[in-house]
């Protein structure tokens, strides 16, 4: 494919992120930061560069692939659901799970993404009569080096970033890892039938988990609307001497500079820039 | 493998259909006419015979068009067919994707095949669809942006007291602005279902009246279309629809089969739609004639009493095939012989044509269920609060014996809510020990929990001004709200001193930024500056940043390097700072309205309503905060998301939020017809108008009023006159109506059915009604022991659980899954889970 296409493509790409954009932002009346905006945008156009070979090679997209006739501890009937990207090759078979997150997160916290994947290639197995090839992650947030590249428009240093980023996260079939997940998803199953909405305890909230920087409570609660409301969240501050209005942050400029962009975003939005 | 059949399926699912079920299910090819009566497994049907069509037709979902009457309808068939087909895959390996379907209701599959390529063949910005107002918006839109300028548009100064005398018809016409727009708001409504051009509506009129109304809709539909991007409300995007449809000649081929739920319910719009998208002819209406509720929302029942007539002539050489599913598999056998009883008490003749009804007669409607005994009773008859002791004596003991899992599967049904027979009915079960969840007894906003949020915002923001010229009505009842919610907020600050302290920061924060904006606005005036002009950081800076008056945050902010840096970014970028703008910036509060929100449920008096939930004990409170959180979240997306200074110093915020946005929700009110939640929160008895429990079911229900019929809405007396065709006689159709009504209403219950029977001064009864109860056993003849107990909690068809939106988000924190995906609140900051 020429380079012209390339340009054309990436345009068509680009218009189609507006049009959704604007689209979303009509619907729902809800804007976000320009600097949220552009770091989508970035996100978008990095990942197609990188994976556009993968991208182009996918027979199938968004496959919903369902698992019935499932039975809860209780008794309870259900269907498990996910949606996955697949690609056949030949007689080769790989699913593909997009999740919008950084592969180093995905690299540490190989296990957890396996159980999810696992399930899939469960349900494809039974479904199709064949087992996956491979089953991976592709994890699309594109390093910060590529995205700086992208942002300078500095050729060199992009091609050499993006050769050095790998999105695809392999990841191993394990048959008896799936009925552990499913027996698990129907525990899970009664939980919610069953309204048990308790939230983990102060203690988990100290926790941190593999590929996060700082415990739950910091790197996760803080973003939660609901986290003024919530007992454990308010114990897990009362342990580190704080209070449950206040978040915990690495740094304290990262909360003026959120102040900041929120402030300047809905100033625009009021005085119509 | 042997091969895979219908009948594998059905008995994979234990699953035996009756003979109509069956042969409504394998029907395939031409028109069919489901008459489904209470209770005969119509949603069954209709998800097996879609499934029948996908997997044993080789229908692709993408041609098939499923159209319901609300979104929860659509989603619960979505849910069934997943399941079903999920089945279905296991059993032939073959994968079915429903997810590109029609699958939803009119107005949002109108809004869908706007921009479908396979129809609108237009190209560009003609096949993007306009921006949908659902209700509210709506009468948003005609409140504060058209009726001022409508007023000028027709040169009429009163127009408020003429719209409503011309709706007026017993009480006196008022002058107010809230019940004019109302008014044209349904007005404009039917208009529009009725395809009724304002030329059209001219040339009809019969009045002059009628001529103003015309010019009025004709000004409104330019309003919607001028703008960035045109509007449209709920039933003009169906107007839409229909236009792309028929302005594509192959649009009516694409769907090979069109399947229509509630086709009694739909209105003449919707019933051209239909036709229009009927190229194949496989067109399948289900529905029941005696379930119609919807004539004021211009859902004519006619469209499915007469459908066999109308399909003949609008679909060429159609066969229609009729099919009625009269077993009832829901109600004890006394409970069906009692409604079907009932419907016939009424004359259902047509006016002119022999041999003709207004009702479908032949539906053949049986109990499943054979025991017979009783399943009906009667209170004894007497005073309104001996009948409510009866009654809620009664239930107590339904709920000791454990006739019922939970008290949520007893339901209160009522014509109207808004009686006094609720509050009494609430008193005597509340005596008892017992809960209620009846959010809709009583306007919504005047439940505990929205009383004591908006006190909180009113202790904050200030108690909007009562003005003593407008202290009467309507407006008296609002101003007298503020200030019960204020006086419950008092109570509740009384008691926590931490929320005292956060209180009084709040308010110091308010006067803070109102008084920085007064004083950069001032020294914007002394210098003569305008306030479109832009910013400079060399010319304007240094004055604000001289000024000492100004609040150490209005300081750091303007000398800031964030300030600066910015303005020099856009004005590279082009885009250049204003004055304005450099204002609003730093004397703008850094949070919104909603943030308060979650932030007050941070203090004891809200905690403890989620802590019910929680535990599952009570979900009762937690509904209506989420609630209210949806009611913030639509004021800061249409209406004000960032609180400036300027607008605390004008008073323009308590203005907008109270006085407008408040005022307006509290007169609307939350109608009769309003969806009510379900599943209902456990642990309480729920209080439901018969609207709101139609399509539902409840092990126990009590009818809790038989008031008689009203006559037809005024706007259909009005619109009648314009519309040619087969309608019910405007003389008959209240009775009608109320007949339908009270139908529903009875043909909820599945094992016990209780009715009031009040007399006494000023009560008036339905006549047909009255002559039944009449005859029904007493509450003392029944033996509690002959009413079955309901043994479970369980839905038909198995629910849907996605790995990631369902299983990973509840691992991560079941309390915020239980927030934002069982109960929908409205989050600010929903970017971060995964």
């Amino acid at each position: 494919m020429s380079k012209h296409d390339d340009q054309e493509i990436e345009q068509f790409l680009e218009e189609v992120f507006s049009e959704n954009y604007e689209h979303l932002h009509a619907e729902t009346g809800r804007g976000i930061t320009p600097a949220m905006r552009q770091l989508a945008w970035e996100h978008v156009r990095a990942y197609w560069r990188k994976m556009r070979s993968v991208a182009e090679k996918v027979t199938e997209t968004e496959v919903r692939l369902s698992l019935p006739s499932q039975t809860s501890p209780s008794g309870k009937q259900f269907t498990i659901e996910g949606v996955v990207d697949v690609v056949r090759e030949g007689d080769e078979t790989i699913i593909y799970d997009l999740k919008t997150h950084n592969p180093d997160i995905v690299m540490i916290n190989k296990e957890a993404y396996a159980g999810q994947l696992n399930v899939y290639a469960h349900i494809w197995q039974k479904l199709r009569g064949n087992t996956p090839d491979d089953i991976a992650i592709i994890a699309t947030e594109p390093p910060a080096e590529v995205r700086k590249a992208l942002q300078d428009n500095d050729i060199d240093a992009l091609k050499r970033k993006m050769a050095k980023w790998d999105p695809v996260v392999r990841l191993n079939f394990d048959q008896s890892a799936v009925d552990k997940c499913v027996s698990h998803f129907g525990q899970i199953v009664d939980n919610i039938e069953n309204r048990r909405f308790v939230p983990p305890s102060p203690k988990e909230l100290g926790k941190t988990k593999p590929g996060q920087k700082a415990p739950f409570g910091t790197a996760v609660c803080r973003h939660c609307d609901a986290r003024f409301s919530c007992r454990s969240y308010e114990k897990y501050m009362a342990s580190k001497g704080r209070k449950r209005t206040e978040v915990i942050v690495h740094d304290e400029s990262e909360l003026e500079t959120e102040r900041e962009d929120f402030l300047e975003t809905m100033v625009d939005a009021e005085t119509g820039v | 493998m042997a091969t895979v059949t219908l009948d594998t399926l059905f008995s994979k699912m234990n699953f035996t259909p009756n003979k109509n079920q069956r042969r409504a299910i394998e029907h395939v090819d031409g028109p069919l006419f489901l008459v489904a009566g209470p209770g005969s497994g119509k949603t069954r049907v209709l998800l097996w015979r879609t499934v029948n069509l996908i997997v044993f037709h080789g229908v692709n979902p993408e041609e098939i068009f499923l159209s319901t009457f609300t979104e929860k309808a659509a989603l619960q068939l979505k849910q069934g067919l997943l399941a079903l087909l999920a089945l279905a895959s296991s059993e032939t390996g073959l994968p079915y994707d429903i997810s590109q379907m029609y699958v939803g209701t009119m107005h949002s599959l109108c809004h869908k095949l706007i921009s479908d390529r396979r129809i609108n063949k237009r190209t560009g910005s003609a096949r993007k669809a306009p921006v949908l107002l659902d209700e509210l918006d709506q009468y948003f839109f005609l409140y504060d942006h058209y009726w001022k300028q409508a007023r000028q548009h027709v040169g009429m100064p009163n127009i408020n007291s003429f719209v409503n005398s011309y709706f007026a018809t017993n009480r006196r016409a008022t002058t107010s602005k809230h019940d004019a727009v109302r008014n044209c708001q349904s007005l404009f409504n039917r208009f529009s279902e009725e395809c009724l051009t304002p030329g059209e509506i001219r040339e009809k009129a019969q009045d002059d009246e009628m001529m103003v109304m015309a010019d009025l809709y004709e000004y409104y539909l330019e309003m919607l279309k001028s703008g960035p991007r045109p509007r449209a409300d709920l039933s003009l995007i169906q107007q839409e629809g229909y236009k792309v449809l028929t302005e594509n000649p192959d649009a009516g081929c694409v769907f090979k089969h069109v399947i229509v739920d509630e086709y009694q319910d739909t209105n003449a719009i919707q019933e051209k739609i239909y036709f229009e998208l009927a190229g194949h002819k496989n067109i399948c209406v289900v529905g029941d004639d005696d379930q119609a509720l919807y004539r004021f929302r211009g859902a004519t029942v006619e469209n499915f009493v007469f459908f066999p007539d109308r399909c003949k002539t609008r679909v060429k050489n159609a066969e229609i095939t009729k099919i009625p599913l009269g077993t009832n598999y829901r109600s004890r056998s006394g409970i069906v012989e009692l409604y079907c009883d009932f419907i016939e008490k009424e004359n259902w003749e047509h006016e002119v044509e022999e041999e003709k009804f207004y009702r479908i007669h032949d539906k053949g409607i049986t109990a499943h269920r054979t025991d017979d005994k009783i399943a009906v009773v009667a209170t004894s008859q007497g005073r309104s609060e001996a009948v409510c002791d009866e009654i809620a004596e009664l239930v107590s003991e339904l709920i000791r014996e454990r006739k019922v899992v939970d008290p949520n599967q007893i339901a209160f049904l009522y014509p109207s809510l808004n009686c006094a027979h609720v509050p009494r009915m609430i008193d005597a079960l509340e005596s008892r020990g017992l809960s209620v969840y009846a959010p809709r007894a009583i306007k919504f906003l005047n439940n505990p929990e929205p009383v004591a949020m908006i006190g909180m915002f009113i202790k904050i923001f200030g108690h909007p001004e009562r003005n003593p010229e407008f202290d009467f009505g309507s407006n008296r009842e609002l101003f007298d709200w503020f200030d019960r919610c204020e006086a419950s907020a008092n109570e509740i600050i009384k008691v926590d001193h931490k929320l005292t302290k956060f209180i009084k920061d709040k308010q110091l924060e308010l006067a803070r930024v109102a008084r920085d904006y007064q004083y950069i606005y001032d020294e914007i005036n002394q210098h003569e500056w305008n306030l479109d002009d832009e910013f400079s950081i060399s010319e304007h800076r240094p004055v604000f940043s001289k000024l000492d008056v100004l609040s150490n945050e209005a300081k750091r902010d303007i000398k800031g390097k964030r300030l600066e840096a910015v303005v020099k970014r856009r004005s590279e970028q082009g885009r250049a700072v204003s004055l304005k703008w450099f204002v609003n910036r730093v004397t703008s509060l850094d949070w919104s309205i909603l943030d308060l929100f979650y932030e007050l449920c941070g203090f004891d008096h809200f905690v403890k309503m989620f802590d019910l939930a929680e535990s599952g004990d009570d979900e009762g409170p937690i509904c209506n905060l989420a609630l209210i959180s949806q009611y913030l979240a639509r004021y800061v997306d249409d209406h004000q998301t960032l609180v400036t200074g300027q607008s605390i110093f004008t008073d323009y915020f308590v203005n907008q939020f109270f006085s407008s946005y408040l005022r307006a929700l509290f007169k609307l009110g939350e109608t009769e017809y309003e969806d009510a939640n379900d599943p209902f929160p456990r642990g309480r008895i729920p209080f439901l108008t018969i609207h709101q429990a139609k399509g539902l079911e409840f092990p126990v229900v009590v009818l809790g009023n038989i008031t008689p019929a009203r006559p037809p809405q005024r706007v259909e007396v009005i619109v009648r006159p314009l519309l040619e065709g087969d309608y019910e006689p405007l003389s008959r159709s209240g009775e009608f109506d109320t007949m339908r009504k009270y139908y529903v209403a009875l043909s909820r219950a599945k094992n016990l059915l209780v009715i009031a029977n009040m007399r006494g001064p000023g009560i008036q009864r339905h006549r047909h009604l009255n002559a039944l109860i009449d005859n029904l056993p007493s509450i003392e003849e029944l033996d509690l022991d002959d009413v079955p107990a309901e043994d479970s909690l369980d839905t038909e068809v198995p629910r849907v659980y996605s790995y990631t939106a369902d299983y990973l988000s509840y691992l991560d924190c079941p309390r915020k899954y239980m927030l934002f995906r069982r109960f929908c609140s409205c989050a600010y900051n929903n970017n971060v889970f995964w």
